[in-house]
């Protein structure tokens, strides 16, 4: 009697008292251990077996060794993973944080398991060399309030249409990314949101007056994209609660900065610089009395930089205006760049 | 008593307490009735592996009912029993027979017990030894294996 003769339900009830590790490393073995491997009761039961796999863990700061299941495993051990009381019952997994070491040093994939995990209400894969496309599966984490997967060059791929379904996105954080494509008008569903980052990525097209409906906006930081047409007025009229606007280097992005821009009473940073403007600063940019730091260099501003500013903005920083050629100045204030 | 017979027709005799641990006989005496003293058949289980069966069986036939599944306990293949690991000091043959006879007659202590002792077996073992232990055919081509090898390297040297 050899150990082939056993029939597949008898070698899965043996594999399945190997933990997942061990489960992995012999699945090579021969093409039955590996089907024994990727049915989904043998997965389980060897999820069950890792070390730790039962303990009590509701946020994950640092990767530990079994997190490579979730990523790196076949798709059944992930699958389990995924399923396993511990991983499923995680609020918030916030990885690469700046000070730490890397936390991976192979690219990261982003498995489909990752986004069954309904729990999450932050989930931060910030600088973790993921390369992966963003995959349209955001359907099922409708408690996410945070996602950030910035500052990973090699995601790739459009913003998916599940990710506006999101009901209480706060932060969608996808900067320093390859993203590219159009920012569809269904960004406008998410009402919830309070921070939009999306800064050096490869996005083109409008930006669309949908965004007018974000009336929660506090920041929005769109530079460093190939972004065009009218910068919608909507954004200026709707969304006053706005502290941060960085529309910067985006040179085919074109004005001009409409009289609306005197709602956004609570606006501190104003940044258009390299962007195709033009016409006049109007004079309702004086009613931002909270103003601390505007840029509008290189943005074809014509005609004169209006007094009433010097009177109003009396917390402002710096205001530089360089690179506009047909910009006057005919008075004097000494946070005034020309 | 009960009365069972091997495939190759040995005839044993053996308390109904030791017979109820497999749940085939069990249901087959119930089918029958207790009156009826023919002896029940097992075609596909040899006298040598009923032996070392019943063996087992009168082991453990005082053992008290099992405790409800703690869903808690880490259940490894750790915890076997010294006199299980006693018993299952066989050659392979005759282990993979007891697992077979085991999944057969419905044991599902015996059966959990070899599948164990065989995990065991395989457990920190490279992939070569486990092949050449159990006589196992490599039946990917290079290619094949080469690319299950790339994919798990994170978990190669753990």
């Amino acid at each position: 009697m050899l150990f082939s003769f056993l029939p597949f339900e008898l070698v899965a009830q043996i594999i399945e008292n190997l933990d997942s590790f061990e489960q992995i490393r012999i699945q090579r073995v021969s093409k039955q251990f590996q089907a024994c491997v990727l049915t989904a009761s043998v997965a389980r039961k060897g999820v069950d077996l890792v070390p730790g796999s039962k303990g009590y863990r509701l946020e994950s700061t640092v990767p530990d060794d079994s997190d490579n299941l979730l990523f790196f495993a076949p798709l059944s051990i992930q699958s389990a993973y995924a399923g396993s009381n511990i991983v499923k019952s995680l609020t918030s997994i916030r990885w690469g944080e700046r000070n730490l070491p890397h936390p991976f040093p192979n690219p990261l994939p982003l498995p489909t398991p990752l986004f069954t995990l309904t729990n999450l209400g932050s989930l931060a894969l910030r600088n973790c060399n993921i390369a992966a496309t963003l995959p349209d599966a955001f359907q099922l984490m409708t408690g996410l309030t945070t996602l950030d997967l910035s500052c990973n060059p090699t995601l790739t791929g459009q913003l998916p249409n599940s990710l506006f379904t999101l009901p209480r996105l706060e932060k969608l954080y996808l900067a320093e990314t390859g993203i590219s494509g159009v920012i569809p008008p269904e960004l406008g569903d998410l009402k919830t949101l309070l921070h939009l980052s999306l800064f050096n990525t490869r996005l083109t097209g409008p930006i669309p007056k949908e965004i007018g409906k974000l009336t929660e906006l506090v920041s929005l930081h769109l530079f460093g994209n190939d972004l065009c047409g009218r910068i919608p007025v909507e954004l200026f009229a709707n969304c006053k609660k706005l502290r941060r606007l960085h529309l910067q280097s985006n040179p085919k992005l074109e004005g001009p900065i409409p009289l609306d821009i005197g709602g956004l009473v609570e606006l501190e940073e104003l940044d258009l610089s390299d962007c195709c403007i033009g016409g006049y600063i109007p004079k309702e940019l004086g009613l931002c009395m909270e103003l601390e730091w505007i840029w509008l260099n290189d943005c074809s501003l014509v005609g004169q930089v209006p007094m009433e500013l010097k009177d109003t903005l009396r917390g402002v920083k710096c205001i530089e205006l360089k690179g506009n050629t047909g910009l006057r100045c005919m008075f004097e204030w000494d946070v005034l760049e020309i | 008593m009960v009365k069972i017979t091997s495939s190759d027709n040995q005839e044993f005799t053996i308390s109904k307490e030791i017979a109820n641990q497999s749940v085939l006989i069990k249901n087959m005496l119930e089918d029958v009735g207790e009156s009826d003293d023919q002896p029940i058949p097992l075609p596909n289980v040899s006298g040598a592996i009923l032996q070392k069966v019943i063996e087992y069986a009168t082991m453990h036939k005082d053992d008290p009912p099992p405790a409800p599944e703690d869903e808690t306990k880490l259940k490894t293949s750790e915890d076997i029993e010294e006199r299980d690991k006693e018993f299952m000091q066989l050659d392979q043959g005759t282990m993979f027979e007891i697992i077979l006879a085991a999944n057969y007659l419905d044991m599902k202590n015996l059966l959990d017990l070899g599948c164990k002792t065989v995990a065991n077996m395989i457990k920190g073992k490279s992939v070569e030894e486990v092949r050449k232990l159990f006589n196992i055919v490599n039946d990917f081509t290079p290619e094949e294996e080469e690319q299950i090898r790339k994919e798990n390297e994170w978990c190669e040297d753990r």
